[in-house]
């Protein structure tokens, strides 16, 4: 797919199809506001549609692109624009009441320990969960070898696992 | 060391913990149809980055750049006379030019499908055509990401009768509704067919396809261009902050729409440089662009009309052309304002060496520490350390604790990569003090003894603001009055405690059925500017009847300093023809189901034909209250619009009810806009149809009245 866009223009919009959701939701997560995503959103691949010759196929385009996404992110914060808080609403899954009241509850503690984390910490979340990367690609992303951000990833994970069980007891 | 591994439970928590609301598929589909315009053009580099209303209203009017475009900039000037009129949907034209339109609306439906050609426009120059897409049911269309539907291949081709293939020549939409460009149709051909081999988005099979539709063409109504009057901006605005020679900011046409002013004009990067600071220093936007009234009031920026010929390849050309639509009723003058800041090279030829070695095999994700202190032209940075990056380069973290620098460049003397990652990541990043900067791709990866140059530091500088002001040359004092709407005292009635006042109310605009203050919005002001107690009257109390656009208000007390100044803050008006919005959720995967209840969907704004204040719909919600269900509609509009009832006109399935209960309401709240809800206990079918005969708007009138001499 990224040779045909390399090859021919045109092509570029099967990649926009692959990857316009894991951009907009991880641009949204960082700036935490739909019209601030959008902007980013087209920057990155206006970006990338225009420096697409100058990638050099090695099978990561993923990493590529959500290096353009996280670079415009860091560009919208250069200009002095302040985060704003993710919607503290976040949809729950269960069916029963009381378990849909507990998870709904859990999920609300994490999402707001994921906001008391580093900023390294957070994106490192968001690479994975948001973005749905591999550790290969989040490597690329981060320039960390595949498995050094694996275990920094799990560290993270238990240390959160933790916290929340803390919080529970 | 045993790995942890997460419970699925738990990671699937985290997963929701950081769930973001979905894209707008309008957003999609139209940066898809902006990706397919861009392709194939050349890129250019642009000085700053827009964000997605004003890049909107960028891509707003300005013919005046497709004439730089098509003519050269020497004969713009001369072809700028010649734009006298106005076509919604199509742009500004010569008035004397000749003119074609589609004889009407041209419809098909296929399988619940319906295509329709809404409207075309011919000149000597193109062809622009629009058309809508109705009733995609959401199962046709894709929604996994790894499955492209029908694009580009989705564009419409015009063939006309003699087998001439007509390809588009750009244009976008969104899902319902699409506007392309076309070659010019020869002035002796009046007949085309419109073909769309396929529905937007939909998966092969799922949709009908290959649809045909005959168009005829006619030469257009003479009263089909709006007469556009063309204002010289006045004067020359120079409010300039800064000590660049010119201002950069340019106030170039304004096109009086009738309802609407269209502010056009550029802004020239280079002649914001400010020639007190080093050679290659420059400005960039750091806020959103403003539009302040005389009161330093924040105008309303109209989202731009639908216009293809304004959609223009803006940065194709040095300057950045912008175009903002407002409203009248503002207090003249206007300001537009350009906030940014300056980015200032330090000393270009002040740079530090060090040799670096990688050793023979350096591994990706492999760092080094160094710690190091550099300091170039008076400024001390520190590199941190240097990874390898899997992208066959390396990344260099820096830090420094003085807030002036920005960012400093990196290379690798003898290598040359072929991408830089973050060079503008700069000292005011996510971490102040701290950035980085990465160099990619190289053809060889550099390894071994290196010498790594820094050099052109580059500092923050000064904040500046760009503005422009203009008044309309017929302004007057103050705000021009909504709908031309006057209010009048026609007599009294003493009291002894004070007077009945019977007034009446006159408006201008003939779109306008009726206009009344707002019952407790009339207040009355004496000489000095002291409220003096009004109420609405009763008509029978008083002994009176009213008549049309009458009302009645009782004054209290008779020692007040006179004239009394009457003034109401918001009018109740009706209109002539009632603002319609056709809501289709069917397209957006709409089903009814209590699982949808609460979900949101954003358009990019369906616009609403409110007279002479701008509105469109942006967002909807399923709700449900009680026993009904309906949406939440949430409109951007005027601020001067505080409410726009919306009843349902059709969309109910009623069968087998005895009776219809219905709700809602309409309310401006000033964080989302005007919000408006529909509710019903009916069943809602689709296209639901909603109607609104009426607006509560704000803005001032006024009227004087003398009391009788004591």
């Amino acid at each position: 797919m990224v040779s045909s866009a390399q090859r021919d223009p045109a092509e570029f919009v099967a990649l926009y199809d692959r990857y316009f959701r894991p951009i907009y939701h991880y641009l949204y997560n960082r700036v935490g506001s739909a019209a601030e995503a959008e902007d980013l959103t087209a920057q990155t691949f206006l970006a990338a549609l225009e420096t697409l010759p100058r990638y050099h196929q090695r099978g990561h385009f993923a990493a590529w692109l959500f290096t353009i996404a996280r670079n415009k992110a860091r560009d919208f914060y250069r200009t002095g624009v302040s985060p704003i808080p993710l919607d503290e609403n976040h949809p729950d899954k269960a069916d029963d009441p009381l378990s849909q009241v507990i998870q709904a509850d859990q999920v609300e503690q994490l999402a707001n320990l994921f906001r008391k984390l580093e900023e390294a910490e957070q994106e490192l979340l968001r690479l994975r969960y948001v973005a749905d990367l591999s550790f290969a690609e989040i490597g690329i992303c981060l320039g960390r070898k595949e498995d050094t951000v694996k275990k920094t990833f799990y560290r993270l994970l238990a240390r959160l696992q933790r916290q929340l069980e803390v919080s529970h007891d | 060391m045993t790995e942890f591994m997460p419970f699925p439970e738990f990671e699937e928590k985290l997963r929701l913990a950081l769930t973001t609301p979905e894209p707008d598929p309008v957003f999609a589909q139209a940066l898809r149809s902006r990706l397919s315009a861009h392709m194939g053009t050349p890129a250019t580099h642009r000085s700053f980055h827009l964000r997605p209303a004003w890049g909107i209203l960028l891509g707003l009017v300005l013919l005046v750049i497709l004439a730089v475009l098509a003519v050269g900039p020497q004969r713009v000037a001369a072809e700028v006379q010649k734009l006298l009129g106005y076509i919604p949907g199509f742009g500004i034209v010569d008035q004397n030019a000749s003119l074609r339109v589609l004889e009407g609306p041209v419809t098909e439906t296929r399988d619940g499908i319906t295509v329709t050609v809404t409207q075309a426009f011919l000149t000597s120059d193109k062809t622009v055509l629009t058309y809508t897409v109705d009733g995609v049911p959401w199962s046709a269309l894709s929604h996994n990401e790894n499955v492209a539907g029908c694009s580009p291949a989705g564009v419409a081709d015009l063939h006309l009768p003699d087998g001439t293939l007509l390809k588009s020549a750009g244009g976008g939409g969104t899902p319902h509704e699409m506007t392309f460009n076309y070659p010019p149709i020869p002035a002796n051909v009046n007949h085309a067919t419109f073909v769309l081999p396929c529905i937007m988005n939909t998966l092969p099979g799922l949709a009908p396809e290959n649809w045909e539709l005959s168009l005829r063409f006619i030469p257009a109504p003479p009263n089909l261009i709006i007469p556009v009057i063309e204002v010289s901006p006045s004067p020359e605005p120079q409010i300039n902050t800064a000590a660049a020679s010119k201002n950069p900011l340019a106030l170039l046409k304004v096109v009086d729409t009738g309802d609407n002013y269209v502010l056009l004009g550029e802004f020239r990067p280079s002649e914001a440089q400010d020639q007190s600071l080093p050679a290659g220093s420059y400005w960039s936007l750091t806020d959103p662009v403003t539009i302040t009234d005389a009161e330093g009031r924040d105008v309303f920026i109209y989202t731009s009309p639908n216009d293809p010929n304004l959609h223009l390849p803006y940065d194709q050309t040095d300057a950045e052309p912008w175009a903002y639509q407002i409203g009248k009723t503002f207090d003249p003058p206007l300001t537009i304002t350009y906030t940014g800041r300056y980015t200032i090279p330090a000393d270009p030829t002040a740079q530090a060496e060090f040799t670096f070695d990688t050793g023979t095999n350096p591994q990706p994700g492999q760092e080094w520490v160094l710690n190091q202190d550099f300091e170039l032209a008076g400024h001390r940075i520190r590199l941190v350390s240097i990874q390898m990056l899997s992208q066959s380069g390396y990344g260099f973290s820096f830090e420094s604790s003085d807030p002036a620098v920005q960012t400093v460049n990196v290379d690798i003397s003898g290598y040359l990569p072929n991408g830089r990652g973050e060079p503008e990541g700069g000292n005011a990043g996510l971490t102040p003090g701290k950035w980085s900067i990465e160099l990619l791709d190289f053809d060889e990866l550099p390894k071994g003894k290196l010498n790594v140059v820094l050099s052109n530091l580059t500092l923050y500088g000064e904040f500046k603001t760009w503005q422009v002001q203009w008044s309309p040359e017929t302004a007057q004092p103050g705000s021009p009055s909504l709908y031309g709407i006057s209010l009048a005292v026609d007599k009294y009635i003493p009291l002894d405690d004070g007077y009945y006042l019977l007034g009446h109310t006159d408006w201008a605009d003939g779109r306008i059925a009726s206009a009344a203050p707002g019952e407790w919005a009339l207040k009355a002001y004496d000489a000095k500017g002291q409220e003096v107690a009004l109420e609405p009257a009763d008509w029978q109390d008083a002994g009176l009847t009213p008549e049309a656009n009458q009302w009645l208000y009782r004054l209290y007390g008779k020692s007040f300093n006179a004239q009394l100044t009457l003034r109401a803050t918001q009018m109740e008006v009706a209109f002539k023809q009632p603002v319609k919005l056709t809501l289709d959720m069917r397209s957006y995967g709409f089903d009814g189901s209590d699982a949808q209840l609460g979900l949101v969907w954003k358009f990019g704004g369906i616009p609403l034909d409110v007279p002479g204040l701008g509105a469109s719909v942006f967002k909807v919600i399923y709700i449900k209250q009680g026993e009904l269900k309906g949406f939440e509609i949430v409109i951007n509009a005027d601020p001067a619009l505080q409410g726009l009832p919306f009843t349902i006109e059709s969309g109910l399935n009623t069968a087998g009810m005895a009776t219809v209960n219905s709700g809602g309401g309409s309310s401006w709240d000033e964080t989302s806009g005007l919000v408006f809800t529909v509710l019903t206990d009916a069943k809602i079918t689709f296209p639901l149809v909603l109607s609104a005969s009426g607006a509560t708007v704000n803005a001032t009138w006024e009227t004087t009245w003398n009391p009788p001499p004591r």
